[in-house]
């Protein structure tokens, strides 16, 4: 059990994908100016992290391996990641409406996202189990759900801050975010 | 070779399961939709930048149709896609009355008729920027306008040309506001100005009253006759520049700014 909860902290804190890996930065500042769109955002993403990680698990251990297409990976993943969140998203806006309101229109936002691709890859490339997966993912998509958060809320606040003129909308965000990464390196020794 | 048949092999099936996947889900969890929101999410650019604030395009144009945003949020396309959306749904773009256009003005009227040379001639190259750090110029004026068309060049409407005495100027209805030439003259004598402005102080010298009355016959030399001549403060006077204050010489009549007009000594208030 410690094995699983240190690789949710890990994923969550230590290397956060937005803050430490630089990964899913496009919805990072897109979807960042609103509290509520953040937080639908983070969940999504977070479900989607979910079900890529089974699913890319299930893909590596039963198809790729024992056949000796680990070359085969990317379009495997890319492949399977797409469907099978399409497939997640029509299920979802037909059977509850208030759900895809809140999850379902950022599904097709995310299907490629590289967040969700380095997530598989990593999976792959520390040869995690099942159950260590699924954590691995949980992990991340919490990680990715706090900075997303964080930086909306600052975002909010900064809309009523004196910015000087240059450095109005994308470039202050920028400048923000690599603020919120160096807090977020102070992680680094939270594990030893 | 059995690896490639492999490899083919099992990315084929792989596809194929999902592809029937996909086509299963599709009958069985189809949804009815408003063939409007996809004419709309047609027309936007589709980039998904989520500038607008939605979660992208997609949402965008859900929420312009079903929650009644305006076209407008969308900082992306343009004018007319943004007219073109509001008109497939019978909607117009309310523009905000009170709201007037800004139109680029240049504050000099010092053309080589009125305007002294310290210099003979200038062989450098032909930009107002490089003229103005190569010691000042060769019109004795360090505030007026040096002629290069710098603006002309930037302007990315084709508003603003030189006339005959080789001072730019803007044409009001082409120019978009966007106040590129604002920021590329190198003596900031391009201002923005209300479209319905009506009297203008086109200087821009804020030497002391002697120096400006040598170097230009069309200089204001900061009496401040004007200022004095009209109660409502339509004109102010500072760094020997009077200027006009666009939002009180609205509320002041043709007649009296035109009175005030004729008293300046240097003749160069002029009142449309």
């Amino acid at each position: 059990m410690v094995e699983y909860i240190l690789i949710f902290i890990s994923a969550a804190l230590i290397n956060n994908f937005v803050l430490s890996y630089f990964l899913g930065i496009c919805p990072f500042f897109g979807v960042s100016k609103k509290t509520s769109s953040a937080v639908s955002m983070g969940l999504a993403v977070t479900f989607v992290m979910t079900i890529t990680a089974i699913v890319t698990n299930l893909l590596n251990t039963y198809f790729l391996k024992p056949f000796d297409l680990t070359y085969l990976t990317y379009v495997a993943f890319i492949l399977v990641i797409a469907s099978l969140v399409q497939v997640v998203e029509m299920f979802v806006k037909k059977t509850s409406k208030p759900l895809y309101n809140i999850l379902g229109i950022y599904l097709p936002l995310i299907t490629t996202n590289c967040a969700i691709f380095g997530l598989a890859l990593f999976g792959q490339l520390r040869d995690y189990g099942l159950m260590q997966n699924i954590f691995f993912a949980l992990g991340a998509g919490f990680g990715f759900t706090l900075a997303l958060v964080i930086m909306s809320g600052i975002r909010e606040e900064l809309e009523f801050a004196d910015v000087p003129k240059y450095f109005q909308g994308v470039p202050i965000a920028f400048l923000t975010a690599g603020s919120l990464a160096l807090a977020f390196m102070g992680f680094a020794g939270l594990i030893s | 070779m059995q690896n490639i048949m492999i490899a083919v092999l099992g990315m084929s099936i792989l596809g194929l399961f999902w592809a029937l996947v996909l086509v299963f889900a599709n009958k069985q969890f189809f949804v009815k939709e408003d063939p409007l929101v996809e004419k709309v999410i047609e027309s936007l650019p589709g980039v998904n930048c989520g500038a607008c604030g939605f979660a992208g395009c997609g949402a965008c144009g859900d929420a312009i149709v079903t929650k009644k945003e305006s076209p407008t949020i969308c900082p992306v396309c343009n004018d007319q896609t943004k007219e073109d959306i509001a008109e497939m749904l019978g909607r117009k773009i309310v523009k905000d009355p009170n709201q007037i256009k800004l139109i680029a003005k240049v504050h000099c009227a010092g053309s080589k008729k009125y305007l002294k040379l310290r210099a003979e001639k200038y062989n450098g190259y032909p930009s107002c920027a490089v003229e103005n750090i190569t010691g000042g110029g060769t019109k004795a004026c360090t505030y007026g306008c040096l002629g290069h068309g710098d603006c002309v060049k930037v302007c990315p409407v084709e508003a603003i040309a030189m006339n005959s005495d080789g001072l730019p100027v803007v044409d009001e209805q082409k120019c978009i506001s966007c106040e590129k030439c604002v920021l590329e003259c190198p003596r900031s004598i391009i201002k923005m100005v209300p479209e319905n402005q009506e009297v203008f102080i086109l200087c821009s010298s804020k030497d002391p009253g002697k120096v400006a009355r040598q170097v230009c016959d069309v200089s204001c030399i900061g009496c401040g006759i004007c200022v004095k001549n009209e109660e409502q403060g339509s004109f102010q006077l500072k760094d020997f520049l009077a200027t006009v204050d666009y939002q009180n010489s609205q509320k002041v009549s043709l007649e009296k700014l035109r009175e005030v007009a004729t008293k300046c000594p240097r003749k160069i208030i002029t009142v449309k």
